[in-house]
């Protein structure tokens, strides 16, 4: 089964340059979103361009055996840290210790799994895809689905079997 | 025909695990799951996926650290950041393709300027110099241990570990790191110790180290207690003395 997320990781290896245009676009919104939870507001794009930055610079490091997105988290973590330190004395220390700390490793950790999720999703029929969402992400039921897409029930039922199906054996078959 | 004996019930199952079946709905498909191994093989799928959306939400809606941010001295008033609601955030967007991210592959391999690749070396002179005088130090019996941590695996296999020690060596402290099954880095790559300080995230590169094995590094007693954990990172061997962003290791000394 064809897996684009894990070829974007060989492909930057590679110093293929579209692949980390890829990278950025399929990752770029995750990325932003946990900086934005410790990086103050104004700093936050410049931490995102100095972590896909990183990931080209730094892609001789990727093990294309293992999974791409931790490894992108864990710079955008590296990044985040050092942004705090320049902004020492005005950043509060807790936050310093929540990036830093065990919690901040587990978050980092769980959005990279979050971000691998949204791009399994991604590589789904379009159908599929917004009855999930709907459904996990957007926590509506399957009769509220229905009357929002204007479609029938058992289309909304039959759209989430399937997608759920084709999620497990796409998340099954990636590197622990 | 009955109404019992439908095909498979695998498109119930998702409405079944969100409890969005009615009594009677939630009965008729326990008792086709209880005998048709095809739809209970289906539900270990469906549990799989929605446990992993959930899971990937939950992350998504973690609330963030702080709820904004102190602003900056030179910041007026006007500017100063909202609070952020984590209920209302719109979804995270980034514009398709600005202009740095074209512009960063064309700078190729980031080159170091002779001036920072010499206090790189001349940081690893003294660096092993330290660690010759520390193993000299060493081969005296039993200096009182002062602090010691497990390093526990970040980006390592499971089975990785690793352990330090610090003794008190004549005003001066000595780091004794040892680490087992970590990985072979890789040609062009290496694992270095680092000491570090969580409040401040201040860094200090303390020195190469095998993947398996013991390696002593000396650190004068004063520099020493500004730390309070030991890092291990994987670098590439490129000249670049700054933190790879890759930890393998870490591990927290207690204070003193
Ligand atoms: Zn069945």
């Amino acid at each position: 089964m064809s897996d684009p997320p894990a070829p974007v990781g060989e492909r930057l290896v590679a110093g293929d340059e579209r692949a980390l245009e890829e990278c950025y676009q399929r990752y770029g919104p995750a990325v932003r979103g946990y900086l934005r939870r410790f990086v103050p507001p104004p700093d936050v794009d410049d931490v995102l361009q100095d972590t896909f930055l990183d990931v080209w610079r730094c892609r001789g490091q990727l093990d294309p055996g293992r999974r791409f997105e931790p490894w992108l988290f864990a710079i955008a973590r590296r990044r985040a840290i050092d942004s705090l330190r320049r902004r020492r004395g005005v950043v509060d220390v807790a936050v310093v210790r929540d990036l830093m700390g065990e919690d901040g490793d587990q978050l980092a950790e769980q959005l990279a799994w979050a971000a691998e999720v949204r791009a399994a999703l991604a590589q789904m029929p379009a159908e599929q895809r917004e009855a999930i969402e709907l459904a996990y992400f957007g926590q509506l039921t399957q009769r509220e689905i229905a009357e929002r897409l204007g479609i029938p029930l058992g289309t909304v039922k039959a759209r989430v079997s399937r997608g759920l199906r084709r999620l497990a054996t796409l998340m099954e078959g990636r590197a622990l | 025909m009955t109404y019992a004996e439908p095909a498979h019930i695998a498109d119930e199952l998702p409405a079944l695990l969100a409890g969005e079946l009615t009594r009677e709905q939630t009965l008729a498909v326990a008792a086709h799951l209880r005998r048709c191994p095809e739809c209970q093989e289906e539900l270990v799928s469906m549990v799989v996926a929605a446990g992993t959306l959930r899971a990937a939400a939950r992350a998504e809606q973690a609330p963030a650290a702080w709820p904004g941010f102190p602003p900056l001295a030179s910041t007026p008033p006007s500017s100063a950041p909202v609070l952020e609601n984590p209920e209302n955030v719109p979804p995270e967007t980034v514009p398709a393709s600005p202009d740095w991210l074209r512009r960063i592959p064309r700078r190729g391999p980031a080159r170091w300027s002779p001036r920072q690749r010499l206090v790189a070396l001349a940081a690893a002179v003294v660096i092993a110099a330290g660690a010759v005088a520390a193993g000299l130090g060493l081969s005296a019996s039993g200096p009182p241990v002062l602090n010691q941590a497990a390093l526990r695996p970040l980006q390592a296999p499971a089975g990785a570990s690793g352990a330090v020690t610090v003794t008190a060596a004549s005003g001066a402290r000595q780091v004794q790191v040892t680490t087992a099954d970590l990985p072979d880095p890789g040609q062009g790559h290496f694992y270095e110790v680092w000491l570090l300080d969580p409040a401040t995230l201040k860094m200090m590169p303390m020195g190469a180290l095998a993947p398996s094995g013991q390696t002593t590094f000396a650190v004068a007693a004063g520099l020493m207690a500004g730390y309070s954990a030991v890092d291990i990172s994987l670098q590439a061997n490129n000249g670049n003395p700054a933190h790879s962003a890759v930890s393998v290791l870490r591990g927290t000394l207690r204070a003193n």
